[in-house]
């Protein structure tokens, strides 16, 4: 099954969810129609209990996404109307939160928003051709996506530091080693790669899963007691 | 000796330079020192032509350590640092070169992208002197290293070469000693060509929310970015962005 919005490509392949961005001649821009789009593709995942694992990746040879489209920059009427949109549809709150665990499978420019999409993912796997970087800062604006929190936390504060302040651009086997990927592996292994992933974390029992990141998330937010105890519960809501 | 000035502060092209400098610079139990940095580090948070502050010493070594003589707690305010660099607005570079030991570490960590000549060295001795470390150092190591690395050098007083350094994090980048105030201006002043306010917030969104649950760092961010639409440089930047697109 597969579904075609403006600007991305939904396609369902039983237990996985491909979520494609589809601007290949805008090497995949991040636009106000991609926001509305991910929006609905992300509710259809939510409702679709078939679904076990999403996958999201990049059509178009030039990369995975260039960032922000920054022609609608400076249309939001004003700063209060931008903020209440902002929550009203929280998009990358909802990647974040995803019922079911999320593989960024990224190749090419992943710049900007672009890899703020894929640090909402749980896991990263790229191309030996990504290049990386957080360019937002010498445009006078700073990662707005979540980028500044999600990277930090991804790689450690000194390392998000010197990639956000200096716009550094990272190539794939410099990315995975500070641990921004997981994996790296030959463009044409990507979507593969990916996909075996994806069946491997889609072959998991569902509430093994679903409790597991869940106490990844307490461990990033809780004290360690609580953490601890957080961990404890499931174990024991399992065994039951 | 007494007011002697042991540190220097020169303004160019955006960045605030703060040299340590003199022979005492960082030698034991400085009192004037502390009193001097926190002067200028004040100085400079309010200054609007500082862009980027670039933290370096003249001397062999970036801050040698010592057995220090912080006596009493009335006391150890007095020579506290590190918090006073942590709060200046500007995005903060360190240039180490030599020892980097004991409080100039403290020092070195509450800054935001440090790098090394080849033969620096990094050590916290404080525990293997039967001190404590006073100036942030056991809350800042563990945020800036992976654990396992700042428990070794917590409590064994482990001296990291400057290529274990750039393995575990402590350090972004190592130069030949010749070369490290050269890269460190380079560095510093590459940021101060980008937003100003942009730089300030993106350190503040990542420093503070590194300590906030992902949802609450996730609205300081969101925060920050709305305080930012009336900023001049932004506009700047995304005029200069659309000029390029239409060349192309």
């Amino acid at each position: 099954m597969s579904a075609a919005f403006k600007t991305i490509e939904y396609r369902k392949d039983g237990p996985l969810a491909w979520v494609i961005l589809n601007r290949p001649d805008k090497v995949n821009a991040y636009n106000l129609q991609m926001r509305d789009d991910l929006w609905e593709v992300l509710f259809a995942i939510e409702a679709d209990s078939e679904v076990k694992a999403a996958i999201l990746c990049g059509n178009g040879e030039r990369g995975f996404c260039a960032g922000a489209d920054l022609s609608e920059f400076g249309t939001a009427p004003s700063q209060i109307a931008a903020r209440r949109v902002r929550w009203e549809r929280d998009v990358f709150g909802k990647l974040a939160a995803l019922r079911v665990p999320s593989i960024a499978a990224v190749h090419g420019h992943v710049i900007g928003s672009g890899l703020e999409l894929a640090l909402l993912c749980d896991l990263r796997i790229a191309a030996a051709d990504a290049q990386f970087s957080m360019p937002e800062t010498g445009l006078g604006l700073i990662p707005a996506a979540g980028g500044t929190q999600t990277l930090a936390r991804v790689v450690g504060v000194p390392a998000a530091l010197d990639m956000i302040l200096r716009g550094t651009l990272l190539g794939a086997s410099s990315a995975l080693g500070i641990g921004l990927v997981g994996r790296v592996v030959d463009r044409q292994r990507l979507r593969p790669a990916a996909e075996a992933l994806a069946r491997k974390l889609a072959s998991i029992p569902p509430d093994v899963l679903a409790r597991g990141r869940s106490c990844m998330a307490a461990a990033e937010n809780l004290p360690i007691d609580l953490g601890l105890e957080f961990e404890a519960r499931q174990v024991h809501a399992l065994q039951q | 000796m007494a007011g002697q000035s042991l540190v220097a502060i020169e303004v160019a092209r955006g960045v605030a330079r703060i040299a340590l400098h003199g022979s005492r610079a960082g030698s034991h139990a400085n009192l004037r020192l502390a009193e001097q940095l926190r002067a200028t580090l004040e100085e400079i948070s309010v200054l609007d032509t500082a862009r980027v502050v670039l933290l370096s010493s003249d001397g062999p070594d970036f801050w040698r350590g010592g057995a220090g003589r912080v006596a009493t707690t009335t006391d150890v305010n007095r020579y506290r640092i590190a918090s006073h660099l942590a709060a200046v607005p500007q995005p903060v570079v360190v240039a180490i070169q030599g020892r980097a030991f004991d409080q100039g570490l403290e020092f070195a960590l509450a800054g935001d992208i440090r790098i090394a000549a080849d033969d620096a060295r990094f050590a916290l001795r404080q525990l293997t002197r039967g001190q404590l470390p006073f100036d942030g150092g056991t809350q800042r190591l563990s945020r800036v290293v992976r654990r396992g690395v700042a428990t070794d050098m917590l409590l064994t007083g482990r001296e990291l070469t400057a290529a274990e350094a750039l393995a575990c994090g402590l350090v972004s980048e190592v130069v030949v000693p010749g070369r490290l105030l050269a890269r460190a201006i380079d560095i510093a002043e590459g940021i101060a060509m980008r937003g100003a306010a942009a730089t300030r917030f993106a350190r503040e969104a990542i420093r503070r929310g590194s300590d906030l649950r992902l949802d609450d760092g996730m609205r300081l961010e969101a925060d920050l970015n709305f305080l930012l639409f009336p900023d001049e440089d932004r506009r700047a930047g995304l005029d200069a962005f659309r000029k390029r697109r239409k060349r192309t």
